[in-house]
């Protein structure tokens, strides 16, 4: 079973239409970046994914479910592009709901929420309310909470998103960690180099449809960067 | 189930967060403070020449009291509820949350639960404290009082429910100008007609229809003013009470069932 399918899908919000026509789908233990300009349907293809929205056309599933039904958000783990936390909260306060949530009790939430704040570096600032922390900050405990209870799908949507070099570093790190451990990884970003360094398939979203998806290898020709190729599949409508 | 507990805990510590609960205690302070000292007398009133004792107006001014505080207590409830759902849409907790797996009715329901927790809280504080005072100091029997509550408890539900779901298709401000026209609105309509005042065309409708915000929290108490209610006005009453708790809760699911998180 897939981790999930796009089936001719289109998305329309009143005139505007975000997603037409995708078709897209995700084998489990792979990892596939989403590229696009900004307004190619990229985030949309998210909420799609989640539920948060409807189809106009066609159909999602989500590790064979409609994404509107819990049961296809089992393992999810999920990072958004713009991630707005609730201020008042504190880091741990954050992550130990969201532990709850992803199931975990006891014993077992503390130690897996002490091991995410470890690993995402905000270990110090867990007594931290989340409105204090930077926008750096504020990215790491978003990744601890996509990574708690070793999710068995990451759905990130522009990942890096605030973070500083170093902090880059570390979220390319992250996934290939996730991935190490089996974890289909769905990455949505305008980071061309990231999306190379941590995913074996790409899909290239431009004004709502896919342009281009197969591997780095098979979407770059001779002597282009995978910049290039997306330069020119954009450009040329996927017209090749 | 456990899902709801959760976040129905994680409702009402938002609300304690944001220091609603707070403001909600100082106002039942305020409120006992006042209702203490309005109780505390007992005045000669001359009626027409006739001397009368305040408590033998009691029965009628217990009423108005506890209505007014039972009303308050609805609007309280709709106007905590007004932007409780909105304002975890706003601040991105709900998308994180329903990215986990939690139904969308589990949500919609804590949020609820969690704002009607606070509110009733306040109801519980303020009609227990005017039931006391009425009961130990004039009199007044508190079976009434007890059915009175539960009559708002219906209607804060009611009202917080429609509350929560204009907010999520409204701006806050336009929720909670929502929640004091209806409360306000369907409370003048139950009183007039209470009051003997023929209510024509679409007035008598909304009267008739409309949640029985006033009118329940009035049939309930009538005991106190002398006057026993027919059973058809209870049962009339007490049914509509329900059904628009009831409606107001399954509109608010399904709602947020369809809306769309950006």
């Amino acid at each position: 079973m897939p981790a999930f399918t796009f089936d001719n899908v289109t998305k329309r919000y009143e005139a505007r239409t975000a997603l037409a026509g995708v078709s897209l789908e995700l084998s489990r233990g792979t990892a596939l970046g989403l590229l696009g300009p900004n307004g190619a349907g990229k985030t949309t293809a998210l909420r799609l994914l989640l539920g948060f929205a409807r189809p106009s056309e066609g159909s999602v599933r989500l590790q064979g479910a409609d994404p509107a039904s819990p049961r296809a958000r089992l393992g999810v783990g999920y990072l958004p592009e713009q991630l707005e936390l609730p201020g008042r909260m504190t880091s741990r306060g954050f992550l130990l709901l969201h532990g709850r949530l992803a199931g975990l009790l006891g014993s077992d939430l503390e130690r897996e929420v002490d091991a995410v704040s470890e690993l995402t570096g905000i270990a110090e600032r867990q007594q931290d309310r989340l409105a204090d922390l930077s926008k750096g900050l504020a990215q790491r405990v978003g990744f601890a909470q996509a990574l708690l209870a070793h999710p068995r799908l990451l759905l990130l949507d522009e990942p890096t998103s605030g973070l500083d070099p170093i902090g880059m570093r570390d979220a390319r790190d992250w996934i290939v960690g996730a991935r190490e451990r089996g974890c289909t990884v769905l990455v949505s970003s305008h980071v061309l180099s990231e999306v190379e360094r941590t995913c074996d398939r790409v899909a290239i979203l431009h004004e709502g449809r896919v342009v281009a998806a197969g591997t780095v290898e098979e979407l770059v020709r001779d002597g282009e960067q995978l910049e290039d190729a997306f330069v020119r599949l954009v450009r040329g409508g996927g017209r090749e | 189930m456990a899902a709801l507990r959760l976040l129905t805990v994680e409702a009402v510590r938002d609300a304690a967060r944001r220091r609603v609960v707070l403001a909600v205690l100082v106002l039942c302070f305020l409120c006992l403070t006042t209702l203490d000292r309005c109780t505390s007398c007992n005045a000669s009133i001359d009626l027409r020449g006739d001397i009368a004792q305040s408590v033998d107006v009691l029965g009628w001014a217990g009423m108005a009291v506890f209505c007014v505080l039972a009303l308050w207590t609805v609007t309280l409830a709709g106007l905590l509820a007004s932007d409780h759902l909105s304002e975890s849409l706003d601040d991105g907790s709900a998308r994180l949350v329903l990215a986990r797996p939690v139904a969308r009715d589990t949500f919609a329901l804590s949020r609820l639960a969690g704002s009607l927790l606070v509110s009733l809280a306040a109801a519980v504080i303020v009609l227990g404290g005017a039931s006391f005072f009425l009961s130990t100091r004039n009199a007044l029997p508190l079976a009434p009082a007890v059915v009175a509550t539960v009559a708002c408890i219906l209607s804060a539900i009611a009202v917080a429910s429609l509350a929560m779901t204009a907010s999520l298709y409204l701006p806050r401000i336009a929720t909670m100008l929502f929640v004091i026209t209806v409360v306000t609105g369907f409370s003048l309509l139950n009183l007039a007609s209470l009051s003997g005042i023929e209510l024509r065309g679409l007035y008598g409708v909304l009267d008739q229809l409309g949640p029985p915000l006033a009118s329940s929290i009035a049939v309930a108490l009538a005991p106190w003013s002398g006057r026993i209610p027919e059973n058809a006005d209870v049962l009339s009453v007490a049914l509509r009470l329900v059904l628009w708790a009831a409606g107001g809760v399954a509109l608010l699911v399904s709602s947020f069932r369809r809306y769309e998180i950006t």
